[in-house]
């Protein structure tokens, strides 16, 4: 049994964790399967990261984050074309259009999907253990209070 | 990937400011003709200025519909009626329309005078020849325009009589262009064969 595909927006950040090896090797061959295109110029830069603030409700930038974007298209049942796209925080133009690719094959589930699905699943699978491993280190670091206060203070005494 | 996945040539940085390049130079020098081929990719020279001069903070008139949609995804550009436009892209070979009224400028803000992108064919070689003197040209030289209506000549001469107030002009054909900006005199000395 299949577990249920995690929802579209997770995905960028999933395949972002995969092997990018693997991710680049497996755009790259689904890219030529199914005829894909750009379907706007690809760009990378830095993106200005807003935020409002709570009191004024101002908008400030808080600093700026290098973001690239792709939006492909590929060639889908039927003749018909269907797109992909990738807004990732990363430089690299090849890596965000092979994301494009992938996002396209499995949103639209088109031959590869599956692959694509595996990746996406260690990919999630990655994400998992880097937050368990986060979640370890931020337990090590907290402090019971209570038993102080049942120890009770010695300078008091 | 990158074979399965090339960006078109002329929306490749590098391609765009070699593109960029060469349009300064034909504006610094009217009259002179550049051949843009090895840098288009095979795409039409006017498509390649457009691409070299439009992004999405300027405004673009395509009033006869020569622009795909999926050149509008590439160049990113805002559509606007021809009176707003900052560049408008139209075929030469027709006369004008005779509501065309692209943007001229103020006195305080002629660079907000419209740039328009012209498609012709047979641009140096053939077809209306004129002679040009002014700016950033020696004495004078002559230009053959191809088959560009001589309508558009005579409503540039309306549109630029209020100089700084005007228009430029960028005539392309499949792989070369020419500018006369609207600093340039020009003055029609008939078909060249």
């Amino acid at each position: 049994m299949t577990t249920p595909i995690p929802p579209r927006s997770l995905w960028m950040r999933a395949f972002a964790a995969a092997e990018s090896d693997r991710v680049l090797a497996l755009a790259g061959r689904l890219a030529i399967e199914h005829g894909a295109t750009h379907r706007s110029a690809p760009r990378a830069g830095l993106a200005l990261l807003r935020l409002r603030e709570s009191v004024m409700l101002d908008t400030f930038y808080l600093g700026e984050i290098p973001v690239t974007t792709a939006r492909v298209a590929l060639l889908g049942r039927d003749g018909l074309h269907v797109e992909g796209g990738a807004v990732v925080m990363d430089d690299d133009v090849e890596f965000a259009a092979a994301l494009a690719v992938l996002d396209g094959v499995l949103a639209h589930g088109l031959a590869g999907a599956a692959e694509a699905r595996e990746l996406l699943d260690e990919g999630l699978a990655q994400i998992e253990r880097v937050a368990n491993v986060r979640a370890a280190m931020l337990s090590r670091t907290k402090v019971d209070f209570s038993l102080m206060a049942e120890a009770g203070d010695d300078n008091r005494a | 990937m990158t074979t399965a996945l090339d960006v078109p040539a002329i929306y490749r940085p590098k391609h765009q400011q070699r593109l960029f390049r060469q349009l300064l130079d034909c504006m610094a020098r009217p009259g002179s003709v550049a051949d843009l081929a090895a840098w288009t990719g095979g795409a039409p020279a006017a498509l390649a200025v457009l691409a070299a001069l439009c992004d999405s903070e300027v405004s673009l008139a395509d009033p006869q519909r020569l622009l795909t949609g999926g050149d509008w995804d590439f160049l990113e550009c805002r559509q606007s009626p021809v009176a707003q436009a900052r560049f408008i892209f139209v075929d030469g070979t027709t006369a004008p329309a005779a509501d065309l009224e692209p943007a001229l400028g103020a006195l305080t803000t002629p660079e907000q005078g419209a740039t328009i992108v012209i498609r012709v064919s047979g641009l140096g070689t053939t077809g209306q020849k004129v002679r040009l003197s002014g700016p950033g040209i020696a004495a004078q030289c002559e230009l053959g325009l191809g088959t560009l209506h001589p309508g558009w000549l005579d409503q540039r001469a309306v549109w630029c009589r209020f100089f700084p107030l005007g228009v430029d002009l960028v005539v392309c054909d499949e792989s070369r262009v020419a500018a006369l900006p609207r600093t340039t005199r020009v003055t029609q000395m008939g078909m060249h064969r």
